[in-house]
């Protein structure tokens, strides 16, 4: 089995040419990030001390405009295959990620003068840390290779690290940077072990070829005769994306870390990390692990059933567990442990079967909606200060809704959001993710995944109640401290909850944009096997006749008054 | 158009109501009750075609992807409540005028009113599913603010929260069952599903579909057994609680009963567990309404029990049931608001509503008085009042289900439907004549809180319109009867019965169960206080005592979870994720099995067997004596020198050479912290602890053997060939290691030395200027810090050793050696002599700067790939040179011999910059001690 190499003739030698010039769009959006990254530092060099760093800020928002930018002007001119040898896809789902990656990371870092100002922590480092982590969640959305993924995540990953211990003044920060570079280390270890022995199987690293490989060591009934390399390979890249999202059992530095981390590097890291780590997830599956065999159908094993499990865990343990806590930020831990489980469903359901593929759109618009809300939640953590200490309690919090309409109506939104009332994103994004649920449940009668979805309902209701917990806390309860939590005057703070507002409603009142554009990446999802191909040409078609309808329906007025006997 | 002004109207009067209110009370009142008044007058233009039989429909395309467009309906059903939810609505909104307190804030109230108005208005109105369903939620949100509006209250946060937890929860099973009857009709249309019953009724889901809408409908309309929420929702306002818990809210639950009526009805599920519900709730809450002392829960629990009534006709699903079911929904809106209402005056104007406390109210009060007597007269059933109508219908229904078809399982006990409904109208019948004679009739109270009087007329005469209504349906039921039909019809999805609303119908079997109830329901109030004193001998099993077991049962489950697995110690973090990462590794052997390959095994000569003998003791002394940390340093040591010697024996001379320059510049570094370290690291963990770690490195241990093994024992195709063959011809050196690293990976190596430097820069910056915390143990810095022996011995070493490191970089390329490892042994040398001579003495000699060197091997490398460019090729590829040197030999001169040199500067740079910064790192000893010295 370990001739696959050989006998798939992987062009060996092609690997000596340069790539051709239309190749290098592929890089556009995380260099941008990257060097604006790097211009961070280079101007930070010269701030003059003693005064504000908001400046920073702004520019990083701006750079992150343009990665955005840079995704919507490249949105048509898609690669239909890996470039730069294999290594990295130009895709619309890449696009979509990496352009939902910048503007979570520019939105979290207009947050940071507000936080370090109450915090007296106000460094520069902290944006060059965000934004080389955003370079790093783009690349890992658009991997198409074992290696780029990996070094993408440890590119994601590192500065994320150094987020979470930089409140340096504070011993909990320090825990939590331990506790999370140890166990990310070792995660990372987990998986690169699991690499290497799909390395082994296989004899390459590229996503597509393993899948070749894959199907024909499996064909050649090498699997019966060997003793569950590929099985342990594929569970040990499982578990190390598992970790990155925070998924049970995996998801255990969360709480911690998410405690000892400053708010907006919390938002960012809830948000960023865990869709960068979905994408390359979805790349990984679908592209290298697509055989029949490693997916499993139902309840013959297979990643779809490990999956399966991790969401119904996920769900129930992160739902359950947030109810009691008392500190805000130990509650959103748990609750993005929960959205992980959500998220997770939604994979489920798309990877049940090759013609479910498209359900995936489900889990592209679910984590947008994610995304936004939590930035926003973590941002008015952020904007919400006092000197020296950081607001994270319910008690902190109590009576602020009337005395800060502003902070207490956004967080009003981004609360709803997270717990799925409309007309929030979330409301939407939960729906589409138990519509898809049950809709294959229906299709193909398997009971368990309609019960996965009413267990993900039942669970919701849970979270409906500790997130109305922090509403009725900020407006219904008086405030019971002596020292005097303040609003932030940070504009950009303002700016970013505004904007994360507006998106969270936007994509829960009108969400067609973002539904078009979350089909549209899962249309143009590269490096499928042919079966998958064929099932995304017709969505492509369904696509352009919707948008052809559209077209045509904007003309005339509305449907009148139609009177039905 | 009309349909979507009429939803849109109180949404959209949200922001101005809130706005006016916060500056005058009476236009933002004024506000509030113009838009409700004129979405009634829209929705009046609709009525005729409603009247005549028509459906209308509209809509407008919303997120057609996921199937939810704005589509509106009005048939009867609708426009019923429409009729009630806005004209009540009006009501409601004058009356909260005069009946809140100046210091309440009137705007927001308003506003949240409107929100639920408009909600309540979506829900009855959608045509799509799922629209419905998100109104649906909204009503809940809103309700949640409107109950919990006292906010100072904490009855009204614990109301209002468990009300949104059952509501909301409820309305979250709704989506859940929406979403598959969607799915198993194919369309989230009302008008396709309506006419979809027999499809969806023989669809296997149909049980799941139907039991996730009743659980939305029944915890809305607080059936038993979801119906503690709202007697605890009575601490809101009391106009909140008139126009939700009478009219609205609570009604939405037998709406969406009657709304899913045609598409669900007809199967014996349907008819086992609305009916079995709607009896259940009646009889109880109308046993335990019995027993309320506050008038607001007397209420809360009559409501309860009427809607148990409604829910039942539902159940029955006979045409007339559900004419009797819409009738009594009109009906007991009516009275049950104005009822609710009249107690709030109560209240308003004597401090109280307990009924213990009140009576005689009939001299102070008697406009109240009066219009609360009929008002209560109404929902007893009397004759001649409108309830008096619907519950004869009722009565005969129940009387009549006695063959229903779709019995099912309870056949058999059919007879306890009639029996149960003539027991649920009795005690209801009691609870009225307590309600009035408590309240109105007996001594007069002189104690109570306020002095009651009339209230003004704006607080009454909202009450008198409603009563106004009682009795004009109980007079002349003939006016209404076309209008009931047509909503019947909807409810029905066919023709109405041949049925006549009328007060005289002959002695009929209905007619016996009134008077049953109106004898026994007089009685049972003459003996109220003995029934009561058996009633209080039993416990109170409310279901609000076993939902707050609920929670906390789930809060304290949530607890032990959290001290399990979040108690924040990282060594269980680590053993959790370390026992599932090996959990995962077991479950694909447990798959697949595991069989070792099939090549033969090497043989071990005896002589290798010492070495590993070696191995695994120094391993496990390292264990044994981790706490003593030198000791297991020169244990480590062993280990690393034994590897090195592994990797020789399994012919990789130069992989051996690098393991053991690598580890000897590792142990002296170790060596250098192990200074500022304490001697023994302290006892921490218990044996419990060390017993799971040693089960888990065990199993995790013998994971990773075996699958090395498994590994190792079958046939591999290595890409060693490839290099082996390219070696020579293209990187021009015989040693393929060194080949691959200067000239075939060039790249790679190129960007790890730039890495390198990086990090030595790093370090070195992060050390700047601290100094380290010394612990109080550490052993204090002995007298001859030098030892004579390795002074004297290194000083002409290292002259040596620096031969040695450049004669292993110059064979490099074709015999083992390198840049790397020479950098490593020269770097050995000069470390040396820190360690040595200390680090004044060394420094005074050491006079390079290292950083310095190791940025110039960093351009040196890279000038080396740019000179490529030279020749017109690309970045770093190679060329060779043959140069004869006399005396030495001929000299194999590739450009990967500069690359390895960038290399080698690199590694020596990096090294003595960070090894000169840890030795300034342990403070000004050395310095004290050289000037003792020279002092002497």
């Amino acid at each position: 089995m370990l001739h696959a190499l050989m006998q798939t003739g992987f062009p060996l030698l092609g690997l000596l040419t340069p790539p051709s010039g239309a190749e290098y769009a592929a890089l556009i959006p995380g260099a941008i990030a990257a060097l604006v990254a790097m211009l961070v530092v280079l101007v930070d060099t010269f701030h003059r001390p003693g005064t504000r760093r908001d400046y920073l800020a702004y520019i990083s928002a701006v750079g992150m405009g343009v990665v955005v930018l840079s995704c919507w002007a490249l949105w048509d001119s898609t690669i239909d295959r890996p470039v730069f040898h294999g290594m990295l896809y130009l895709d619309k789902f890449g696009l979509f990620f990496a352009a939902l990656a910048a503007a979570a990371g520019g939105l979290a870092l207009l947050q940071v003068p507000a936080y370090m100002n109450f915090q007296r922590m106000d460094r520069g480092e902290f944006y060059m840390l965000v934004l080389f982590s955003v370079s790093g969640a783009i690349f890992m959305a658009n991997a198409a290779d074992l290696l780029t993924v990996f070094i993408a995540l440890e590119l994601m990953s590192i500065p994320v690290y150094c987020l979470a211990g930089y409140m340096r003044r504070d011993g909990r920060g320090a825990e939590a940077a331990m506790k999370y570079f140890v166990l990310g280390a070792f995660s990372a270890g987990l998986m690169l072990y699991g690499m290497a022995l799909i390395y082994g199987v296989t004899g390459t690293t590229n996503l597509e070829y393993i899948g070749i490989n894959l199907s024909r060591v499996i064909e050649t009934g090498a699997v019966e005769t060997g003793f569950g390399m590929i099985v342990l390979g594929v569970l040990l890249v499982l578990s190390g994306f598992a970790f990155k999202i925070a998924a049970v059992p995996f998801h255990i530095w969360t709480p911690d870390v998410y405690t000892g981390s400053p708010s907006p590097g919390v938002g960012f890291m809830s948000t960023v990390v865990k869709a960068g780590a979905f994408a390359a997830m979805l790349r990984v599956l679908f592209v290298a692990f697509e055989d029949p065999m490693l997916r499993g159908g139902f309840y013959g094993t297979g990643w779809v059933d490990v999956l399966f499990f991790m969401s119904a865990a996920s769900m129930v343990l992160g739902n359950t567990v947030a109810i009691m806590q008392d500190n805000i930020k130990r509650m959103l831990a748990y609750s993005s442990i929960a959205h992980a489980g959500y998220i997770l469903l939604g994979i489920v359901a798309a990877g049940a079967r090759p013609e479910y593929f498209l359900f995936n759109d489900a889990v592209l618009f679910y984590l947008a909606s994610y995304t936004f809300g939590t930035v926003g939640a973590f941002g008015v953590l952020s904007y919400l200060g006092r000197k020296g200490t950081t607001v994270e309690t319910y008690e902190d919090i109590a009576g602020l809704g009337l005395k800060y309409p502003f902070a207490g109506l956004m967080m009003g939104v981004f609360m709803f959001s997270s717990a799925g009332i409309p007309p929030t994103a979330g409301f939407v994004g939960k729906l589409y993710i138990f519509r898809a649920a049950v809709d294959v449940g229906v299709q193909t009668g398997e009971f368990a995944f309609i019960g996965l979805s009413v267990l993900a309902v039942l669970t919701s209701v849970a979270g409906a109640y500790y997130y109305l917990r922090v509403l009725v806390c900020m407006y219904m309860k008086e405030p019971t401290r002596d020292d005097w939590v303040e609003a932030s005057e940070s504009k950009s703070a303002r700016l970013s909850l505004g904007i994360c507002a507006a998106l969270t409603l936007a994509l829960g009142i009108l969400p067609a944009t973002m539904l078009e554009l979350s089909r549209e990446g899962v249309v143009d999802f590269q490096g499928v096997p042919a079966s998958v191909r064929e099932v995304q040409r017709e969505g492509g078609e369904q696509l352009k006749q919707i948008r052809d309808a559209a077209e045509r329906s904007r003309e005339p007025a509305p449907k009148g008054e139609v009177p039905q006997g | 158009m009309t349909m979507l002004i009429i939803v849109l109207l109180p949404f959209l009067a949200i922001f101005p109501v809130w706005m006016v209110g916060r500056r005058n009370r009476f236009i933002s009142m004024l506000v509030a009750a113009a838009t409700s008044a004129s979405a009634l007058v829209a929705l009046a233009t609709l009525a005729p075609a409603v009247m005549s039989g028509e459906v209308l429909t509209s809509s407008w395309p919303w997120i057609e992807r996921l199937g939810l467009e704005l589509a509106f309906r009005v048939d009867g059903l609708a426009l019923l409540f429409g009729i009630l939810i806005l004209g009540i609505g009006t009501l409601v909104i004058v009356y909260a005028y005069f009946y809140l307190h100046d210091d309440d804030p009137i705007g927001s109230f308003y506003a949240m009113l409107m929100t639920f108005m408009g909600a309540m208005m979506g829900v009855v109105m959608s045509e799509n599913v799922l629209l419905l369903v998100m109104f649906w939620e909204l009503t809940s949100i809103s309700s949640f603010l409107l109950i919990g509006y006292w906010k100072h209250l904490p009855a009204a946060r614990q109301g209002a929260r468990m009300a949104l937890g059952i509501t909301g929860g409820g309305g979250l099973a709704l989506l859940a069952g929406m979403l598959l009857i969607g799915h198993i009709v194919g369309s989230y249309d009302l008008t396709t599903i309506l006419a979809s019953n027999e499809l969806i009724l023989g669809h296997d889901l149909y049980f799941v579909a139907l039991v996730l809408v009743l659980l939305g409908a029944f915890t809305k309309s607080a059936q038993f057994p979801f119906h503690f929420w709202l007697p605890n929702a009575m601490s809101a306002p009391t106009p909140v609680s008139s126009y939700l818990h009478s009219a609205t809210m609570v009604k939405a639950g037998v709406f969406l009963l009657a709304r899913m009526h045609p598409a669900l009805s007809g199967s014996s599920s349907w008819f086992v567990l609305v009916t079995g519900a709607g009896t259940i709730t009646l009889c109880f809450a109308a046993y335990v309404a019995l027993f309320k002392h506050d008038l607001k829960g007397l209420l809360a629990y009559s409501t309860i029990s009427h809607l148990g009534l409604i829910t039942a006709c539902f159940g029955f699903s006979t045409k007339l049931a559900t004419t009797a079911g819409v009738f009594h929904i009109m009906n007991h809106a009516i009275f049950k608001a104005s009822l609710f209402m009249s107690a709030g005056i109560i209240d308003h104007e004597t401090g109280t509503r307990d009924a213990r406390v009140l009576s005689g109210l009939r001299h102070s009060m008697p406009i109240t008085f009066g219009l609360a007597t009929l008002a209560t007269l109404a929902m007893a059933g009397f004759p001649l009042f409108s309830g008096f109508l619907s519950k004869e219908m009722f009565f005969e229904v129940a009387f009549l289900s006695m063959d229903n078809p779709l019995a099912g399982e309870i056949r058999g006990y059919e007879w306890l439907f009639p029996v149960l409904a003539t027991f649920g109208g009795l005690c209801s019948m009691a609870y009225s004549f307590r309600l009035i004679g408590d309240v109105f009739f007996g001594e007069e109270n002189p104690d109570l809180p306020k002095h009651p009087h009339d209230p003004p007329a704006g607080l009454w005469a909202p009450v008198a319109i409603l009563v106004f209504f009682c009795v004009a349906i109980g007079v002349a039921p003939f006016l209404f009867q076309g209008f009931v039909f047509v909503v019947a019809q909807a409810v029905i999805g066919g023709p109405a019965p041949d049925y006549k609303i009328a007060i005289w119908h002959g002695l009929t079997p209905a007619l016996g169960m009134t008077g049953v109830a109106v004898v026994g329901g007089a009685l049972l109030y003459r003996n109220w206080r003995s029934i009561h004193s058996f009633h209080t001998r039993f416990a109170p099993i409310s279901g609000k005592v076993i939902f707050e077991a609920f929670v906390e049962a789930a809060v304290a489950s949530a607890r032990r979870l959290t001290a399990w697995f979040d108690n924040g110690s990282m060594q269980r973090y680590i053993a959790t994720t370390i026992g599932f990462a090996t959990f995962v590794g077991f479950l694909g052997w447990y798959q697949l099995g595991w069989t070792p390959g099939t090549l033969d095994l090497t043989l071990a000569p005896p002589v290798a067997l010492i070495p590993w003998g070696v191995l695994i003791a120094a391993t496990a002394l390292t264990i044994r004596f981790h706490r003593k940390r030198l000791a297991a340093v020169v244990m480590m040591s062993v280990v690393g020198l034994i590897v090195s010697l592994i990797f020789i024996f399994f012919s990789g001379p130069d992989l051996g050479l690098t393991q053991l320059s690598v580890e000897v510049v590792t142990i002296l570094l170790i060596l250098l912290s192990l200074y500022v370290l304490p001697q023994w690291t302290p006892r921490e963990s218990t044996p419990r602890r060390r017993g799971r770690d040693a089960i888990l490195s065990c199993a995790a241990g013998l994971g990773v053997g075996a699958l090395a093994y498994g590994v190792m024992t079958r046939p591999q195709q290595t890409i060693s060939d490839f290099y082996l063959e390219k070696s020579v011809p293209e990187g021009g050196g015989s040693n393929v290691v060194n080949v691959i690293l200067v000239d075939f990976r060039g790249f790679d190596t190129m960007g790890e030395i730039a890495v390198l430097m990086v990090a030595a820069i790093g370090i070195v910056v992060m050390l700047q200027g601290r100094r380290p915390v010394r612990p109080n143990d550490v052993r204090p810095l002995i007298e001859e810090r030098f030892p004579v022996m390795l002074t004297t011995t290194t000083r002409p070493m290292m002259a040596l050793i620096l031969v040695i490191a450049f004669y292993i970089f110059m064979r490099g390329h074709n015999l083992p050696g390198g840049g790397f490892i020479a950098g490593l042994v020269a770097s050995v040398a000069l470390i040396i002599q820190f360690l040595a001579s200390g680090k004044t003495w060394t420094n005074k000699r050491l006079t390079v700067d290292f950083a310095r060197m190791g940025a110039l091997g960093v351009i040196i490398a890279v000038c080396t790939g740019l000179a490529a460019f030279l020749f017109e090729k690309p970045f770093l590829k190679g060329g060779l040179a043959h140069v004869h040197v006399p005396g030495i030999g001929e000299i194999h001169l590739a450009s990967a011999m500069s690359f390895d040199l960038g290399v080698f500067m690199v590694v020596v740079g990096a090294l003595l910059i960070i090894i000169k910064r840890l030795s300034e790192y342990h403070g000004g000893d050395d310095d004290e001690v050289e000037s003792m010295k020279d002092r002497r």
